[in-house]
């Protein structure tokens, strides 16, 4: 999966079956800075409306499986 | 992709590139889409040129780039450019008439994760591909297919543009395709370039263009990747466009780095730029043909129940048979069933 900004949140492609998902949310633009190379859950940091916010958006990616978590393995 | 808001919004750029990488073929085929079209002598991009426009397709995020020709594995350098597309993660297709592929190739090419290649065949047998590509062209692309699935390269398809005298093949292919453990494509004959000069000979009639919309309906597993959507039956409203891409999804370049808005409008009216030049996202955002065809509306249609199938067809076949981009789709399936209403008054028209 790749996804990119757009003006209307963000646009997701899956590069299995070229897919496309479009995903209206520019709350989700100021929280995720750069969705592809960048930290999304680090936005979670600036306040917890804000960090609440976002994972009710990011469990949302989830399930649909535009997105997955992914296991902390280095040290804190 | 649903028509929304957001589809006709303006995006940052194209979701996917065809890429004309060459204008060198060792087929003549009758319906060619690249013959005729394009600058005469015209010297297509070298390799640094093509390397700085994959580097700024991945600064655009652009996911995709469809490569086609001519035939690119004439090019020599184009085993070197897909490597170093697929080094930046974008996900690269590539139209060949597979009678270039050897082993060797194909071992290189099989290492690469995120290619996908279509073969064209225009027939499931040798006289009807023949006719069409070519004396003993057949004979000569099955070897390559069969070199594709011997050798394990899972990620391809057969591809047939699909015209009148091929038109009864179609189950067939998708069997031969089955047999490789391939995908099956179907791609729109279009009045473009070569095809011009045999419309008349290689269209669809209406009937067809019908049998073929109901085929289509109860195969959804066939993949028909372009402009389709003037005939889908509903049944495949879920599946790929519903709409014209060209400057909203998509662009093309032709081999000297023209860019078109769809590599079925290569006429000289709708020439937006040339990467040599421009920045594609200039050419993209800006230029004139690229604005023009996002304004495009083809207000007939839209009181047509079947609107949100299709939003008038391919333009680019209402261009070359009507003069006008304005004008329906001309094998549209609701303009056939009024058509045919009108000529058999007995007759309803069915949704």
């Amino acid at each position: 999966m790749r996804a990119r900004k757009e003006s209307f949140g963000l646009l997701f492609y899956n590069t299995e079956n070229a897919r496309l998902t479009f995903v209206r949310s520019r709350e989700l633009l100021l929280l995720a800075g750069d969705p592809v190379h960048g930290s999304i859950l680090s936005a979670q940091a600036r306040c917890q409306a804000e960090a609440a916010r976002a994972r009710r958006i990011l469990d949302a990616l989830r399930k649909k499986g535009l997105i997955r978590e992914r296991p902390c393995t280095g040290a804190q | 992709m649903k028509s929304t808001s957001w589809t006709r919004s303006l995006l940052n750029a194209p979701v996917n590139l065809t890429w004309e990488i060459t204008s060198a073929c060792n087929l003549s085929c009758r319906h060619c889409l690249s013959a005729k079209v394009g600058v005469s002598g015209a010297r297509e991009l070298d390799f640094a040129q093509c390397a700085g426009l994959i580097d700024e397709l991945d600064r655009l995020r652009v996911f995709q780039i469809n490569f086609g020709g001519g035939e690119p594995f004439l090019r020599e350098d184009f085993l070197a450019i897909l490597e170093y597309a697929q080094s930046k993660g974008i996900v690269t297709c590539v139209s060949t008439n597979g009678t270039v592929l050897d082993r060797g190739l194909v071992e290189r090419l099989k290492r690469m994760d995120r290619l996908y290649i279509q073969v064209s065949l225009d027939g499931a047998g040798e006289e009807t591909n023949d006719r069409i590509r070519g004396e003993g062209s057949y004979r000569r692309i099955l070897a390559g297919i069969e070199l594709l699935a011997s050798r394990g390269f899972a990620r391809f398809s057969l591809n047939m543009v699909v015209t009148r005298l091929n038109f009864r093949e179609i189950p067939l292919l998708d069997r031969l395709a089955k047999e490789f453990g391939a995908g099956t494509r179907l791609s729109r004959f279009r009045p473009a370039g070569g095809g011009k000069g045999v419309w008349d000979q290689l269209s669809l009639s209406r009937d067809q263009l019908q049998e073929l919309s109901l085929f289509l309906g109860s195969h959804p597993d066939i993949l028909t990747a372009d402009s389709f959507f003037a005939i889908a039956a509903r049944d495949r409203r879920s599946l790929g466009l519903n709409m014209c891409g060209a400057a909203r999804m998509t662009c093309s370049v032709s081999p000297d780095g023209s860019v078109y808005p769809c590599a079925f409008l290569q006429d000289d009216i709708f020439l937006a730029g040339n990467v040599t030049r421009q920045s594609l996202a200039s050419i993209w955002r800006e230029s004139g043909p690229f604005r023009m065809m996002r304004g495009l509306r083809i207000q007939s249609c839209e009181s047509c129940h079947r609107f949100d199938l299709c939003h008038g067809g391919c333009p680019a076949v209402a261009y070359f048979l009507t003069g006008s981009l304005r004008h329906p789709d001309p094998e549209c399936m609701a303009t056939f069933r009024q058509s045919l209403a009108a000529e058999n008054p007995g007759t309803r028209e069915s949704a």
